[in-house]
């Protein structure tokens, strides 16, 4: 079946196919500065998004079969490991821009926002979505970097749509703390390409394919070894702070609890990995310079960092959105753990975990809006028996909140499963133990904090009943993953995601 | 032509003396031209270039009047500081590298001597036991006390670099290398203009054209003198701006200077210095209308900023 | 080598120019400072075109010029012409201007001393204006953590920014044309977007200490019970 698929749209080169993937959302951003009208909007902003995901499935079938893509004299680079993050990207917008109409339309009746936001918002969400792509297809590594600040500053116009004190406050902190961050990482790209084209015998001489990732990886063995470290520091600091590696997350919560729902869920469950993915570039790089220990101790170190600062902050939260801000510290926290812990085990579950946060942490983001909305307020302790309120809303609520924190049948433990036994089995039996410890304590908090919102009277009187049904196909599709992927992986996916790890296992 | 070194003592007193006499002729004209450029750039017509000398005639000719409570410091001290301002002239060269009592002439003396008359200038203030005097000291006192760190910093970065003290032999070292030969000098001429302003009483430090007690600093300490002490007061004032300036022209930019005792040489000498000094003046006449007073408590920013800059010269002194 | 002369003197100009912005307390005094600095960063771009004799840099040079120096103040000016003089005015920033100041030379001394540790080789332009460039990053942080207005981080990323772009410049001599411009347009439209919070903030916050005021604590202080 699968075959005859892949056969057929093989038909369609592989250039077109990257080449409308980049053009399709910048021609829905345009299409709806042209069409200003509100339904025109919704259609055009989904449109587009179906077809960026069929775009990438054509893709998808070509990178299980060739493993890579390299188009225009290796201006474009796709491998397992960027197939990946194009999956994430394509796949949440696409729910987001279905939530969005739900979400959107309702604040829109409810007179927050008006025609011109309206329009503003799906112009940002299509752009934010060009500058997302931009990121896993691209081979040079200071373009990459262009792309990951573009992000940053269309993520902060989103934010920014409430003219609210609280919306400004935090993207204003956001600006400021994710382009000072991005500023170390454009100066450990420099230093990557320094070491590139360094000679010390021979006086500098820029080249500029000398830039790209490809032309890096190969050359790696020659790289000045205090170069490379020193330019991974600045890479795991400049990127991490894009990605809420803790001790620079500080912006992370305020951000995503600020934004408009299906922002705060396109943030944490594609975003995040976008800056992730320019860690994981450069840790290829400087593994196959250096050795992989040098920068696998960073990511444990890091990881394990996050991970704590998040679980503890975690327990202390009253906001309902910041809650789940700081579960995207603790997850994007595993995950580079994960990739630190180095077996090929513990990569595959790196992996599985990202695409697996990125399906569960939409589901609760897009909940809790449902929820906030029906309670007009974010604050958990005003927030009682959700369940009874809103019955179908609330146990996908309870659904996402469980596989969140790692239970089984659902996909997070799976992942999480693995991550643990192959830190158990290597050398990382002591951080593999703190782990468990902070995850007890997130499931903890977090437990409780789902538990007391879902059951219970509500303390006002709120009318019973669901809002809006767009929403609940949305939601109902990522319920239907979390329960798949919990159960069983399908082959695709597991070819990709071994591929993907074998990356890593190759230098 | 003659080499300075075996210059008869004759020619080289004679020389002195001249030297001497342009600083004495020159320094009311600075100030004049300095006012004109100024006038200029706030379009006005402002006064003529030469109404310092008219000023201080006038007052040479007037009576003076005494505080009941002055003491003899208060009678004093306008000479002690003339004084004090004249024998800093005979150390500095101007327009040929040789000053009158050279050997001796210590940048660290010159520095001393300005603070000796300082000191009297002060002492005068309170003597007279008026309220403006008391402010105007203790402003001065405070301005001066963070000036003297920072200008014995930057003179310290100009001594290491020629290796010298004697301002002489640094002159005809600077006048030789002839260009900024390193980058510690530029911080160091950067920390001296701006200690030179403040000197001087320039406009983001002080403002001697009004008597506004919120502002004013020298004007308050000089409020009491009258007549002759007061032209005393003025010229070497006067004096003490021209010899700053030639200072900071002969230390950083000494291009021109003459180094040897022949006419020629020493003619092209005193009209680089002149185009220098007229330069700098109207650098200085800029930035004075370009600014705005700065409130008392900010000036330590700037008198901070000539420190950094010095501790900046210094670190580039050792790389 | 009379190169040499050159570059350090360049890069002393440029520090100074950096020390004059560190002093200022307004936000117009700072722009005029931040001009000055940024003419002083393209004259140094043009001289490392020189050398290296690439056409691309001159052209980054210029770009430079007009962006940083004339659009981008131009920007600034024009956005915080309405805003109330407290959120332009910085009156007590966390780090005095004068500890700033003193700080600032240690940094200098600190990016020297660091710069040492890296083997540059014969490289000129990398040994003498990489320090610098460093120096400015590192300002460029002690700005932004040292005011209390948030004008003024500005003034930090802004610093931060040019230290960024010499630093590039300085030891790689240049990279492709397609990433500088790429890195300029992301830079005038950060400074476009912050214009815009700018003035956002201007109008919806009563007093500067608000943007610094923990939101936990405002919001949920009633809801014991």
């Amino acid at each position: 079946m699968i075959g005859i698929i892949s056969s057929t749209i093989r038909i369609l080169p592989e250039s077109f196919l990257v080449v409308s993937l980049i053009l399709t959302p910048l021609l829905g951003g345009i299409l709806i500065t042209i069409f200003k009208k509100k339904k025109l909007v919704e259609i055009i902003s989904v449109l587009s998004t179906t077809f960026i995901l069929f775009l990438t499935f054509f893709l998808f079938s070509y990178i299980v079969d060739f493993k890579k893509i390299t188009l225009f004299n290796e201006f474009f680079y796709l491998d397992s490991l960027s197939m990946i993050i194009l999956l994430l990207i394509s796949f949440v917008s696409f729910v987001s821009s279905i939530y969005s109409i739900n979400y959107m339309g309702k604040q829109y009746r409810d007179g927050i926002v008006d025609d011109k936001h309206l329009v503003r918002y799906y112009q940002g969400f299509n752009i934010f979505i060009f500058t997302m792509l931009l990121v896993p297809i691209i081979n040079n590594m200071g373009l990459i970097w262009v792309a990951i600040e573009a992000t940053t500053l269309v993520s902060v116009l989103l934010i920014m749509i409430y003219v609210k004190e609280d919306p400004i406050r935090s993207a204003w902190k956001y600006l400021i703390i994710a382009t000072v961050g991005l500023s170390f990482a454009l100066i450990g790209t420099i230093f990557f390409y320094y070491a590139n084209i360094h000679d010390p015998l021979l006086p500098v001489q820029p080249e500029e394919d000398k830039i790209n990732w490809t032309n890096m990886l190969e050359n790696s063995k020659s790289m000045d070894p205090m170069i490379v470290k020193i330019a991974f520091i600045f890479i795991i600091i400049g990127y991490g702070t894009k990605a809420g590696i803790a001790p620079m997350h500080t912006w992370l919560p305020d951000a995503h609890s600020e934004s408009p729902t299906p922002i705060s869920a396109m943030l944490s469950g594609v975003l995040l990995n976008c800056a992730l993915y320019g860690i994981l570039r450069f840790h290829l790089i400087s593994s196959g310079s250096i050795g992989a220990e040098f920068s696998n101790n960073l990511l444990i170190i890091f990881g394990l960092l996050s991970v704590g600062i998040a679980s503890f902050s975690v327990l202390f939260q009253k906001d309902m959105k910041r809650m789940l801000a700081y579960s995207s510290v603790e997850n994007i926290g595993i995950v580079t753990l994960a990739f630190g812990f180095g077996g090929l085990i513990a990569i595959y579950g790196a992996i599985l975990h990202m695409i697996n946060h990125a399906i569960v942490k939409p589901l609760m983001f897009f909940a809790s809006g449902k929820i906030s909305q029906k309670y007009e307020t974010k604050a958990m302790s005003k927030i009682k028996g959700i369940v009874t309120t809103m019955p179908i809303t609330g146990i996908m609520f309870l659904i996402g909140g469980l596989a969140i924190v790692g239970l089984p049948p659902f996909n997070i433990f799976l992942s999480k499963f693995m991550i643990l036994s192959s830190g158990f089995s290597s050398d990382h039996i002591l951080a593999s133990s703190v782990l468990i410890i902070f995850l007890a304590v997130i499931f903890i908090g977090f437990v409780r904090n789902l538990v007391m919102m879902s059951f219970g009277k509500p303390k006002t009187q709120i009318k019973n009943g669901e809002l809006g049904n767009l929403s609940l196909v949305s939601m109902g599709m990522l319920v239907a993953f979390i329960i798949i992927l919990g159960i069983y992986i399908p082959e695709p996916l597991d070819i990709l995601i071994n591929d993907a790890a074998s990356i890593f296992k190759q230098v | 032509m003659m080499p300075i070194e075996t210059s008869a003592s004759v020619s080289g007193v004679l020389i002195g003396i001249i030297q001497f006499l342009v600083i004495l002729v020159l320094a009311p004209l600075l100030t004049g031209i300095m006012r004109k450029i100024k006038a200029i750039t706030q379009k006005r017509t402002g006064s003529s270039i030469f109404q310092t000398y008219f000023d201080i005639h006038k007052l040479m000719r007037k009576d003076e009047v005494v505080s009941e409570e002055a003491s003899w410091i208060f009678r004093f001290s306008p000479w002690i500081i003339f004084s004090s301002t004249l024998v800093v002239a005979l150390f500095i060269p101007i327009f040929v590298v040789y000053s009158p009592f050279g050997l001796g002439g210590d940048i660290i003396l010159v520095i001393g001597l300005f603070g000796l008359s300082r000191f009297f200038l002060m002492l005068a203030g309170l003597d007279v036991s008026s309220a403006f005097g008391g402010i105007g000291v203790s402003r001065e006192m405070m301005i001066s006390s963070l000036i003297e760190p920072a200008l014995f910093l930057l003179v310290f970065i100009v001594a290491v670099t020629y290796d010298a003290t004697n301002i002489d032999t640094i002159v005809s070292h600077a006048a030789e290398s002839s260009v900024l030969i390193s980058a510690s000098l530029l911080f160091s001429f950067f920390g001296f203009f701006i200690i030179v302003m403040a000197e001087t009483g320039k406009i983001p430090f002080d403002n001697p054209a009004t008597h506004l007690e919120l502002t004013m600093v020298h004007e308050a300490m000089v409020l009491e003198f009258s007549g002759k002490s007061l032209a005393l007061i003025e010229l070497s004032q006067s004096i003490k701006q021209l010899l700053l300036i030639s200072l900071l022209i002969n230390f950083f930019i000494p291009w021109g200077i003459s180094t040897s005792f022949s006419i020629a040489e020493m003619f092209v000498g005193l009209l680089a210095f002149l185009l220098k000094m007229i330069s700098l003046g109207m650098l200085i006449a800029y930035i004075e209308t370009k600014v705005a007073k700065w409130r008392l408590f900010r000036i330590p920013d700037l008198i901070f900023l000539s420190l950094a800059s010095g501790l900046m010269g210094i670190i580039f002194l050792f790389i | 080598m009379i190169y040499n002369n050159i570059l350090i003197f360049l890069s002393g100009t440029l520090l100074i120019a950096t020390l004059v912005l560190v002093i200022k307390r307004e936000f117009s005094e700072w722009i005029q400072a931040y001009k000055y600095q940024t003419i002083v960063l393209s004259i140094m771009t043009g001289v490392i075109g020189y050398i290296t004799n690439n056409w691309e840099i001159y052209l980054a040079a210029i770009i430079t010029f007009s962006l940083k120096a004339v659009i981008v103040p131009k920007i600034l000016i024009k956005v915080t012409e309405k805003i109330n003089y407290d959120f332009k005015n910085e009156t007590t920033p966390y780090i005095s201007i004068r500890l700033s100041l003193v700080v600032s030379t240690i940094l200098v001394a600190l990016s020297y001393f660091l710069t040492q540790q890296i083997q540059l080789g014969e490289d000129v332009i990398a040994t003498s204006f990489l320090p610098v460039s460093i120096s400015l990053l590192l300002i460029g942080l002690l700005v932004m953590i040292g005011r209390r207005i948030a004008l003024n981080q500005i003034v930090g990323l802004l610093i931060l920014e040019n230290g960024l772009f010499l630093f590039t410049l300085s030891l790689t001599h240049g990279i492709s044309l397609i990433i500088e411009i790429g890195i300029f347009i992301d830079i005038l439209v950060g400074i476009v977007i912050s214009s815009i919070l700018i003035h956002r903030i201007g109008y919806t916050f009563d007093n500067i200490d608000d943007i610094h005021q923990n939101r936990e604590s405002i919001e949920y202080t009633e809801e014991d019970d």
